[in-house]
């Protein structure tokens, strides 16, 4: 292992530009955070005041230890969904520390909304409860929802049974589940708490029943109360739904707490963990480092230099298929193996991390793969050369090891590229994106280019001649649509990743979410390394 | 008569240790006597043997001369050290020993007996030539007598028990109406506490400081004095701290008071160790208080000024051997201090404290010396005296003898208890204690002075951070796993 | 990191304190702020840093209190759970407890007294004095824990008031 070199200028006019760029887009991306968390009518604070409920920012602030870290996950939910009505999908989930041990939390947010659910809502529930399982997570659930939105109705009950499975599987897998409810629970929502370990309920605010006050009377002309329907005292003493009635918020949060604290603590899988040491090289310049251009390369090991400790990497067969960087550092003191793009994919390249994933697979180290691809080689020396097959190789070693995958898009990850680094659909256990990543299919320059010929192509053979005004304008709207959908915002919004980071938030990410999935075993397979 | 092979020792606690280490330094075998609550403690430890008494009360076993008397049969001790307290005074102890055949190491029991009455024991000294308090001869018969003697003497007066001691019994009064109330209330405290209400009345004296002298004598005739303590810090009669010599006390005086002392033990045919104990008014007037015919609590100060081993010389009298030493062969080195451990809250009114003694450590070293009959572990409870250790410091001055006991109390460790040596230290740091102002009211009349001080805010947060940083409560098992916690609050 | 406690040093002064550790040292938070501190085993006691601070203490845990030597002088720290206040707690002057160890001389209630504050309701001796625990409100006599001639540590509970439940804080 030895110290990676930087050979960054951080005088010349490049570096300094491409600063300016992403000190912008540092900024631009921590005012939408604080937006997506913070930003709520006054109005809409002051009814939960009146309720008598505390936003869920306050709650998750008693309910995690003081000065442990947070990494919330998909905080930019529907940013771009929904007209903007419902920041975050209306619901806080993340990684966080209570009484010691690494929860998942999953918590509404009451204060829009009721804190219903929409479509991205109940992905996002899915895909937090997706992680809490592949990483063996307890789970916390804040549960303070009036229920789906009715209107979008449709999307929601397509996916949201799936929660309740889920919830199930938890269980059977021996990870442990608390809910807290602090307001409405009902319909099929009123399953989570009961299909949780143990749950608190606090008095004249927290409710569980199937259905509501108005809804019984409907049906059968019943009238009850909301305490006497679905209550903390009736469930907790009459049904048994709930186990534990507390008056306050902040009793139920220090209950969840003890209870918490006396779940028996993980053991987790050996990664070599070594004592951590803070990069060698500034990770603040990575944002001279990152171009301002998706279509501008640089050199991925400037970046490798400043997540890993100590700036230290040990480089596997470096000479060899240049354009993809496999190595062995530490991060946090965690032993990762790391596979990051320097280019177009090329056979060799795709086999030289083909082999290097193996070894990391065969000894039971995580991998992390760092995105900056446009796709594999194209032309037809590459095609008779087999790249297909070799990308193939590439694809079947890496969806089949057993250890945890990590990915982060640090600037394009497009076509197959995607896939063969982890992308979102290949599942690895988290997956973090650049601000100033894209993500498409192809560019959509590319993609402009390729449209436009084709629509051209079918006008004339309709018999239309276009003109070039309105040629350009199928070349806008195509790229238009790329871009809109290529974006990171965009993506973030529909949950095409855990979430959007700072490049100098990469390395507690990476610490963090390494710490996470190393809660669940890393089962080894035996077999030969293959020399591919 | 040669000395004694085995000897039992009929007490506890640190006394008993003290004694236990002698006897074994002079290799005579010792048998410590336990009650069931001090089986685990140092004495049973540090003797040869140990025998086990009962009673009633924790106390009432120590008490119990026959069960002592056994318990010298049983293991063949030939002579017994009756510490203080306990049955030390107790004559017809003394002769029961004798009766069967068995040392006792103390005073012949007439001795015990004249001077353990107050009234005649202070005849005594008059006749002794020793000076004693202008009051009645002996206990006056009611209160109009006690008016009478008072406005013959002077106000203010005392009203003591004749049988009484430790401050019960006794009443001050300015004036004859005063005198009257507090001779009913001294009588009747008298009659409750020691079933003999005889009340005598002598002039008070006010700010007086308690000086006395230790004197031993052998059985050829010898009687010498090994110069004077002061113990003046006393608190509800209590001593707390005494020093020798005294500050008050020059070389004259103390060859004056020391033969007066010497006087009344051969008036008496007084032999073993005693002491003389006396007040002193600001005019250098010595009057009698009276005579304690056993060791005291506080003997190590004489022993480090003067070299002598009182508890070896005791042993030695009572074998028949003349003292090996005349009063020219008796000289004074340098100062020494002790100071009372007591396991008391000195902040909360001195409530006696108890508890189990987590963490026991002594300081050591050069001219100190501590005298505990401690065991880490042990519980200390109301049954005992809440007195745990003495604490004697040694040095060529006085100031430096302060110093050094004050070092001594702050790195003194004992956990579990309250105990009073932080308020020790504030005593001796006063200015006034310092001076050598000292009388028996100092420590009432200083009591806002000796309150503890503030502390300084980072100190305090030190002794927070530690309690937290030691108690189970934040629990480690609690503590974030790395690098976690490292990461300390980090939110992107 | 634990859920906040508070640290007494005595009945005046308490601090509320967290602890946040990693490894063999800690982040406490006291008062609000954060140090940087440690304990860790020296000889046969410990050292103790807080900041640039460093000091050798001994340490005795008894329940809730933490005994600790060091800067001269030994201290009784009580550790208390802010949370255990919450809610039921019994009005003062329920239960009268012995200041002090000692023996009980004379129990002059019997449950279902009514008694008035400043009543006395039973007289024990300790150390050869006499004292008389006094109602501190008007009640009940609900129970008489020590029998006369029995003796007791101190806290012990020697008279308790029936309780007069109190509506409870919003």
């Amino acid at each position: 292992m030895h110290r990676l070199e930087s050979h960054v200028d951080t005088s010349s006019p490049t570096y300094r530009a491409y600063r300016e760029h992403n000190l912008e887009l540092s900024a631009e991306l921590r005012e939408s955070l604080r937006s997506a968390r913070f930003d709520r009518p006054q109005r809409a604070l002051d009814r939960l005041a009146e309720q008598q409920k505390l936003p869920v920012r306050e709650r998750l602030e008693l309910l995690l230890d003081r000065g442990s870290p947070f990494l919330e996950l998909m905080p930019l939910a529907a940013n771009r969904h929904y007209d903007g009505e419902a920041p975050q999908a209306l619901l806080v989930t993340g990684v966080g520390v209570v009484s010691g041990r690494e929860v998942m939390v999953i918590a509404n947010d009451s204060s829009l909304k009721g804190g219903a659910w929409y479509p991205i809502t109940t992905r996002k529930i899915i895909r937090a409860l997706e992680i809490a399982l592949e990483n063996h997570l307890p789970v916390i659930h804040m549960l303070d929802s009036g229920g789906a939105n009715l209107n979008l109705q449709d999307e929601i009950y397509s996916t949201a049974g799936h929660i309740f499975q889920q919830q199930c599987h938890l269980s059977a897998r021996g990870i442990q589940q608390l809910a807290v409810v602090f307001g409405y629970c009902t319909a099929g929502a009123a399953y989570t708490p009961t299909l949780c370990d143990q749950t608190i309920m606090v008095r004249e605010r927290g409710c569980v029943f199937l259905a509501g006050p108005p809804l019984v009377k409907a049906a059968t002309g019943e009238e009850n109360t909301t305490e006497e329907l679905g209550g903390a005292d009736m469930h907790t003493s009459v049904s048994g739904v709930a186990d534990y009635a507390v008056d306050s918020e902040q009793e139920a949060l220090s209950l969840a707490r003890d209870i918490v604290g006396l779940w028996s603590r993980r053991e987790k899988s050996d990664s070599d963990r070594r004592v951590p040491e803070d990069p060698f090289h500034d990770p603040d310049e990575l944002y001279g480092i990152i171009p301002d251009d998706i279509k501008k390369q640089f050199e991925m090991r400037e970046v490798i230099a400043r997540i890993v400790d100590g700036s230290m990497f040990h480089e596997f067969k470096p000479a060899y298929g240049e354009t993809m960087v496999t190595g062995w550092a530490f991060i946090w003191g965690f032993k990762v193996g790391i596979v990051a793009n320097q280019g177009v994919i090329f056979s060799e390249a795709a086999n030289k991390a083909a082999t290097f994933m193996q070894l990391c697979d065969r000894d039971g180290i995580p991998l992390l793969f760092l995105h900056n691809v446009t796709g594999f080689m194209v032309g037809r020396e590459y095609e008779r050369r087999g790249i297909t097959k070799d990308g193939a190789k590439m694809l079947m070693v890496q969806a089949n090891v057993t250890v945890p995958k990590l990915s982060v898009l640090c600037h394009a990850s497009q076509g197959a590229g995607n896939y063969a680094m982890a992308g979102r659909t290949w599942d690895p256990r988290f997956i973090y994106a650049w601000p100033n990543s894209r993500s498409s299919i192809m560019g959509p320059e590319q993609a402009a280019d390729t449209m436009t010929q084709v629509r051209v192509a079918a006008m004339r053979r309709r018999g239309e001649d276009p003109s070039p005004e309105e040629i350009a304008l199928i070349t806008e709207e195509v790229t238009a649509y790329f871009e809109a959908t290529y974006h990171s915002y965009y993506l973030t919004s529909d949950l095409r990743d855990d979430g959007l980071i700072d490049p100098t938030d990469t390395r507690n990410t990476l610490g963090m979410s390494l710490s996470a999935v190393l809660n669940a075993p890393i089962v080894r397979q035996p077999g030969g390394v293959l020399r591919i | 008569m040669s000395l004694p092979s085995k000897v039992l020792v009929a007490n506890r606690g640190e006394i008993a240790v003290r004694i236990i280490r002698t006897l074994r330094r002079m290799e005579i075998e010792s048998v410590a006597v336990y009650h069931a609550l001090d089986a685990d403690g140092r004495a049973v430890r540090e003797a040869d043997e140990a025998v086990e008494l009962f009673g009633e009360t924790p106390v009432g076993a120590y008490l119990d001369s026959e069960a002592i008397i056994a318990a010298c049969a049983q293991s063949g001790a030939e002579a017994v050290h009756p510490g203080f307290g306990f049955l030390s005074e107790n004559a017809d102890f003394a002769e029961a020993l004798a009766a069967a055949g068995i040392l006792f190491i103390g005073p012949p029991p007439d001795a015990m007996r004249a001077m353990g009455d107050k009234i005649e024991s202070k005849r005594l000294a008059k006749a002794a030539g020793v000076p004693t308090l202008p009051g009645s001869e002996d206990a006056v018969a009611d209160v109009d007598e006690a008016i009478a003697v008072a406005d013959q003497i002077g106000y203010p007066v005392l009203l003591k028990a004749s049988a009484g001691g430790g401050g019960k019994g006794m009443r001050t009064a300015a004036d004859a109406d005063a005198c009257r109330e507090a001779f009913e209330r001294a009588s009747s405290e008298a009659l409750a506490s020691f079933g003999d209400g005889r009340v005598f009345v002598e002039r008070f004296v006010e700010r007086p400081r308690h000086i006395e002298i230790q004197v031993l004598a052998d059985t050829h005739g010898t009687v010498l004095h090994l110069g004077e303590r002061e113990c003046s810090i006393q608190r509800r009669y209590q001593k707390v701290i005494e020093e020798s010599p005294s500050p008050a006390v020059d070389e004259v005086t103390r060859e004056r008071i020391g033969q007066t002392a010497i006087d009344l033990a051969r008036a008496v045919g007084y032999t073993s160790a005693g002491t003389v104990e006396m007040i002193a008014d600001d005019d250098g007037g010595f009057y009698f208080l009276e005579m304690n015919t056993r060791l005291q609590v506080e003997h190590p100060v004489t022993e480090a000024v003067t070299g002598i081993d009182i508890v070896e010389q005791q042993v030695r009298i009572a074998a028949g051997e003349p003292l090996s030493f005349g009063q020219d062969d008796v000289h004074f080195n340098g100062h020494a201090i002790e100071a009372r451990v007591y396991a008391e809250d000195a902040d909360a009114g001195f409530l006696p404290a108890t508890g189990r003694l987590g963490v026991v450590r002594f300081p050591a070293g050069d001219g100190l010396r501590v005298d505990h009959g401690v065991v880490e572990g042990q519980e200390v409870t109301a049954s005992f005296d809440p007195m745990i250790a003495k604490v004697i410091a040694h040095a060529a001055t006085r100031e430096e003898a302060i110093e050094r006991l004050r070092s001594a109390l702050a790195a003194t460790v004992l956990l579990g208890v309250i105990t009073n040596t932080s308020y020790l230290e504030r005593v001796l740091a006063s200015p006034r204690f310092k001076a050598g102002d000292t009388h028996t009211g100092f420590l009432d009349e200083h009591r806002d002075a000796l309150a503890p001080r503030a502390l300084p805010a980072e100190l305090e947060r030190c002794l927070v951070a530690a309690a937290a940083l030691a108690s189970p409560r934040f629990d480690p098992r609690l503590a974030a796993p790395e690098p976690l916690a490292e990461m300390g609050e980090w939110r992107p | 990191m634990s859920r906040p406690f508070e640290i007494g040093i005595d009945s005046e002064r308490s601090h509320a304190v967290e602890v946040a550790r990693h490894g063999d040292s800690a982040t406490l938070t006291i008062d609000g702020r954060s140090y940087h501190g440690s304990l860790r085993p020296a000889g046969d006691g410990y050292e103790l840093t807080l900041e640039d601070r460093t000091e050798r203490v001994w340490t005795y845990v008894s329940g809730d209190t933490v005994w600790l030597h060091g800067f001269g002088a030994c201290w009784a720290m009580s550790v208390i759970d802010p949370e255990k206040n919450l809610a039921t707690t019994a009005l003062s002057g329920d239960l009268a407890s012995a200041p002090m160890p000692g023996t009980m001389i004379n129990v002059g209630v019997a449950p279902g007294d009514a008694v008035a504050a400043g009543q006395t309701l039973v007289v024990i001796e300790s150390m050869k004095m006499q004292s008389e625990i006094i109602a501190e409100r008007d009640g009940i006599v609900d129970r008489v824990f020590v029998a006369v001639g029995e003796t007791f540590d101190r806290g012990a509970p020697l008279v308790s008031l029936e309780i007069v439940a109190e509506p409870e804080e919003a």
